[in-house]
């Protein structure tokens, strides 16, 4: 049900992009929606996505027969790419290493949606909402906005989905700060139309990356597409070609390059931090067992040490057995003797053994 | 020195004893009796540990005497090892105070008589005042359980 409403409204939403047909917008986010719930959640996620792709569809326009075969289209699309994702890209973990982030570009993004394009773009012309004249363009556009909602909102779900808990420090709260005053003067440069760069986008891209964490990163994506789409659908910023659909395949490109620059080099350094902190941990436990080592050694000297000392009590004790006279005596004298000894001021350590006198051997 | 310095003493009048002992089943020969020292120091010689070597030289240098007139070599005054010195006078005070089968044992005050007389004789005279330091400190501490053997 909380699928079916939030498919809905993004749905809706999404409609609102829309600047060339009705059903077909330069990006889909109900696409990235209906794939990171099935992955998130399993293929129970299903029936709300049809539910709210087929309440979405009812209450824009055509019949209740195209918008059955509309949300049976998005169904099977989310269907075959979380099937596809979860057979050959790691399932939900597809974001931790950048050769699944590629595989699921091109099984998620790009293949599967052609199967919901296929599905709606016919159901529209056999409805007679769209031009038969007009098929084949209609079908792009509606395959290419999927496409992009899935590789934009797919990622932002599923990593927040999978783990929500925020750490930032002040200093990083600061920087995030910073980040974002920085993003959007250059976005307001760049689509304000002052100065009409779009790379000037990419390094916030990468500092995202090797900053922030891989949420953040598709977080950026999310807004820089969100700021991007929004200026053009004004007729503002590089994207505004000379026809609508120029403009769309401009934004599609630059938005589908955004997602698949960020996301695999915030992966890698997701994996570098990894590694360095095992590497770290490894440090640490080398240290402290070379400490307990030490500790064991120190011990073991002092064991010997004292086995020594009373092996050589137990010799002595042994030699007094043939003299009965002379045994407590010679414990005795020992005990006088270092009484004396210390009487005469000397320390411990101070003996040291003078060759025998005499040459007595 | 001190607490390796107790079980050298030990160690070395254990062993040497018993050698001089094995040595003296005819007390009259006391010409004999005098080489249980090199026997008890040759039993000890060639350690390699501090602890045996601070044996051995006890062993060799406890029948020195202060005057020279000792043996088995005969050194005089700081020419015999501090450490023979010292068991000298240790070893002579012990022997009074204990019992000896063809004797009773002899008190204390005796026993500091016969050591202040041989100071500068048989003693090395900083180490009988060592004794006496000790005597007056705890008169009858060491030598409480000297009667039984």
């Amino acid at each position: 049900m909380i699928v079916a409403a939030v498919y809905f409204a993004a749905a809706k939403l999404g409609l609102r992009l829309a600047f060339y047909h009705p059903s077909a917008t330069p990006v889909w986010p109900p696409t990235g929606i209906a794939l990171a719930s099935m992955l998130l959640l399993g293929y129970r996620a299903g029936p709300g996505i049809f539910l709210g792709a087929f309440l979405a569809n009812l209450t824009t326009y055509g019949t209740v027969w195209t918008s059955l075969s509309i949300a049976t289209g998005n169904t099977l699309e989310g269907l075959v790419g979380t099937y596809l994702v979860n057979k050959y890209a790691n399932s939900n973990k597809v974001f931790d290493h950048p050769r699944d982030i590629f595989k699921f570009a091109l099984l998620a993004a790009i293949l599967s949606t052609a199967v919901s394009a296929t599905i709606g773009v016919t159901s529209l012309a056999l409805g007679g909402f769209a031009r038969g004249a007009d098929y084949r363009l209609v079908w792009l556009t509606w395959w290419l906005g999927d496409a992009t909602g899935a590789l934009i909102f797919a990622p932002l779900l599923i990593l927040y989905g999978r783990d929500l808990h925020l750490r930032w420090s002040g200093q990083a709260m600061l920087e995030r700060g910073l980040f974002l005053v920085a993003l959007l003067s250059i976005s307001w440069l760049v689509f304000g139309g002052q100065f009409p760069f779009v790379y000037l986008t990419v390094p916030f891209l990468v500092w995202a990356a090797f900053r922030f964490d891989q949420r953040e990163t598709a977080a950026v994506v999310v807004l820089l597409t969100l700021i991007a789409v929004w200026a053009t659908s004004r007729h503002l910023g590089p994207f505004v070609g000379g026809t609508p659909n120029e403009s769309l395949l401009l934004l599609q490109a630059f938005m589908g390059t955004a997602a698949l620059v960020a996301l695999p080099l915030a992966g890698v350094m997701v994996e570098r931090r990894s590694a360095d902190q095992k590497a770290t941990d490894l440090h640490l436990q080398l240290r402290g067992q070379n400490a307990l080592l030490e500790l064991r050694v120190r011990e073991r000297t002092r064991e010997l040490e004292d086995a020594y000392f009373e092996m050589a009590e137990r010799l002595a004790a042994a030699a007094e057995f043939r003299d009965d006279d002379t045994g407590e005596h010679a414990r005795r004298v020992g005990e006088l003797s270092a009484v004396l000894a210390r009487n005469l001021g000397l320390a411990a350590n101070e003996w040291t053994p003078r060759p025998p006198p005499g040459g007595t051997s | 020195m001190i607490a390796m310095g107790r079980k050298a003493g030990h160690l070395a009048l254990g062993i040497g004893k018993a050698a001089g002992a094995t040595l003296t089943l005819i007390p009259e020969e006391f010409e004999l009796m005098k080489t249980h020292v090199k026997v008890g120091a040759g039993i000890l010689s060639e350690g390699k540990s501090g602890l045996l070597r601070l044996a051995e030289e006890i062993a060799l240098t406890h029948h020195e005497r202060w005057d020279g007139t000792g043996y088995p070599v005969g050194l005089k005054g700081e020419a015999i090892p501090l450490s023979g010195r010292i068991v000298a006078v240790a070893d002579v005070f012990d022997a009074i105070i204990s019992p000896r089968p063809y004797r009773k044992a002899r008190s204390t005050e005796e026993a500091i008589e016969v050591i202040e007389n041989g100071a500068g004789s048989q003693f090395d005279p900083r180490v009988v005042d060592a004794l006496m330091a000790h005597v007056d400190q705890a008169p009858s501490r060491h030598f409480a359980d000297a009667g039984k053997i």
